[in-house]
């Protein structure tokens, strides 16, 4: 549908009329915004190759021993090994596994605090321009011409909460 | 067949740079549809005849300075300071003050005249008192049309624009608001409004727009440096801090500047017209900040293109947004918030736009139309159809 045509001339009148009546009050205290992000891996690559190899083999595989008599050798001794060193590769596997909980846990924790400090940012810019912009429109609020066909110049209302 | 007439058209500069200087080539161009067009400048650092385009340009290499310009600007500027009621608008002394400026550098031009013998003369400005003085020694009842040039700042009081307006058998003017300019110094004179040709490059809104992300941005002109303390930078300012979240474009003489969000980014100031055509194409609205002009061509061009502008009140450009109802005027710094504020809306933006082309198209669109009213302004001439 065709918009109606509009005369400048009198869309000027409208706005000074307009612009008799009070436009501008207090910015309202913002909202601090709450983190988005529950989590923010910025090194998902590694934390996932941690995930899939921090457990370490516990007995010998045969297969890697190869055949015949120096195979054979090999698995002996590799049976061997592993059986006198069985209980502290056990411990050291337990170890591994709490080091990569922590390591996670370290991980999430940098990554909330990160969002947050460049939420904290955003936000502290976006005030300082949205000040800025309300400082300007009572800036021109007051720069405007008091004497209106109305006649006095209205008061501003009280700041609002 | 009949020889065609010949016309000179003496110009103080003959170049593109200005307004002026690209509204003087159209109208010699229009005449070269009925006429030989010689065109006599004392522009040049060598004298001689060589052809330009569809004309034959007789350079003088009798140039008016830097200094001399600059003599005349303030003086200009001095005339313009003193109410106009009070001016004396026949001193003789000013002209012959201004004497190094106005008659020196035309004093070769009654022997080019004399030895072209043409059927007119097309005088370029108000002030080319010498070129009217040139012709009138060489052929006093030749007739002359006058191409006024009369800047939205010019002041008009020097006695040697009466006469030179006075010698005229037309006066070419390219808006009303020309038109009364001249008649404020000679309310009878025989002004010819013969508006200019323009057209919208339709490639302007094809392509990219390189110099800002997206297309809702608010352009604003101005003549000024970056950091120069003026007027017209607090008003750019007011606009980036009050509206911060739409893009403000700035175009300053030494920057280009995109504000969103309280922040810039900064490019090289704009210097081809395809880009500043392209900005304009591209824009919500476009505000022109800049005093002076001859007939506000950025804002034409910018309607061309359905963008709507924001011009001072007074100015030469608020003619195209009043008459054309093209776009708004504003008196002050707040007015020109509210104006900005409401063309943030499509429902202002868009039919101001729409009505604002269609008057820019009526006007200014139509180069055989252009060429006609040129011919007819010069009324000896026989012109041939034109086309376009």
């Amino acid at each position: 549908m065709e918009q109606p045509e509009i005369d400048p001339a009198d869309l000027l009148d409208r706005l000074r009329d307009e612009d008799r009546i009070l436009r501008w009050e207090p910015l309202a205290p913002s909202s601090v915004r709450r983190p988005t992000g529950s989590g923010q891996v910025r090194s998902g690559a590694d934390l996932a190759y941690l995930h899939e190899h921090w457990a370490l083999p516990d007995a010998f595989d045969p297969a890697v021993a190869g055949g015949g008599i120096r195979g054979r050798i090999v698995a002996l001794v590799g049976r061997a090994t592993f059986r006198v060193l069985g209980p502290y590769l056990r411990e050291e596997r337990a170890l591994l596994g709490h080091l990569v909980r922590v390591n996670d846990a370290l991980e999430q924790r940098c990554d909330t605090l990160t969002l947050r400090c460049e939420q904290l940012e955003q936000d502290m810019i976006d005030r300082q321009v949205a000040e800025a912009a309300n400082l300007a429109e009572l800036a021109l609020w007051l720069q405007r011409d008091p004497q209106g066909p109305g006649g006095a110049r209205s008061t501003p209302e009280p700041a609002h909460e | 067949m009949s020889e065609r007439p010949r016309a000179a058209v003496l110009a103080t500069h003959w170049s593109n740079g200005t307004e002026g200087g690209w509204f003087t080539r159209q109208v010699a161009g229009a005449l070269a549809h009925g006429a030989d067009v010689h065109v006599i400048t004392p522009d040049g650092s060598s004298p001689g005849v060589s052809a330009d385009g569809a004309f034959t340009l007789h350079r003088m290499a009798t140039p008016v300075t830097p200094a001399m310009e600059l003599r005349t600007e303030l003086l200009s500027s001095a005339l313009a300071a003193v109410p106009t009621g009070s001016r004396r608008t026949s001193s003789p002394d000013l002209t012959g003050l201004l004497r190094p400026e106005l008659l020196d550098p035309w004093e070769d031009a009654v022997e080019v005249l004399d030895g072209l013998h043409p059927d007119l003369v097309l005088v370029v400005g108000l002030h080319t008192l010498g070129a009217v003085a040139a012709l009138d020694r060489h052929d006093p009842e030749l007739p002359m049309v006058l191409v006024a040039l009369a800047e939205e700042r010019e002041a008009l009081g020097f006695p040697h624009v009466a006469r030179v307006v006075d010698r005229a058998s037309s006066v070419l003017v390219v808006t009303d608001a020309e038109r009364t300019a001249v008649g404020a110094v000679r309310p009878d004179a025989p002004t010819r409004v013969v508006g200019a040709p323009l057209a919208a490059n339709p490639s302007a809104r094809t392509e990219p727009n390189a110099w800002v992300d997206g297309s809702e941005y608010v352009f604003v002109l101005t003549a000024a440096s970056e950091d120069e303390d003026c007027t017209e930078n607090d008003l750019a300012r007011l606009l980036r801090v009050r509206f911060p979240d739409r893009t403000i474009a700035v175009s300053h003489r030494d920057a280009f500047c995109v504000w969103h969000g309280g922040e810039v980014r900064r490019g090289w100031p704009i210097e081809r017209s395809s880009d500043l055509e392209r900005l304009l194409a591209w824009a919500d609205t476009t505000v022109d900040l800049r005093p002076g002009g001859l007939f506000a061509r950025t804002c034409i061009t910018s309607m061309l293109h359905g963008t709507p502008i924001i011009v001072p009140s007074g100015s030469r450009a608020e003619q195209h947004a009043r008459r054309g109802s093209g776009g708004l005027w504003f008196r002050g710094a707040a007015e020109l918030a509210r104006c900005v504020d409401a063309m943030c809306s499509p429902s202002v933006r868009d039919p101001l736009g729409r009505q604002g082309r269609n008057y820019a198209e009526r006007e200014f669109g139509h180069t055989g139309a252009f060429v006609e009213r040129v011919l007819t302004a010069c009324a000896l001439l026989d012109p041939e159809p034109v086309c376009g």
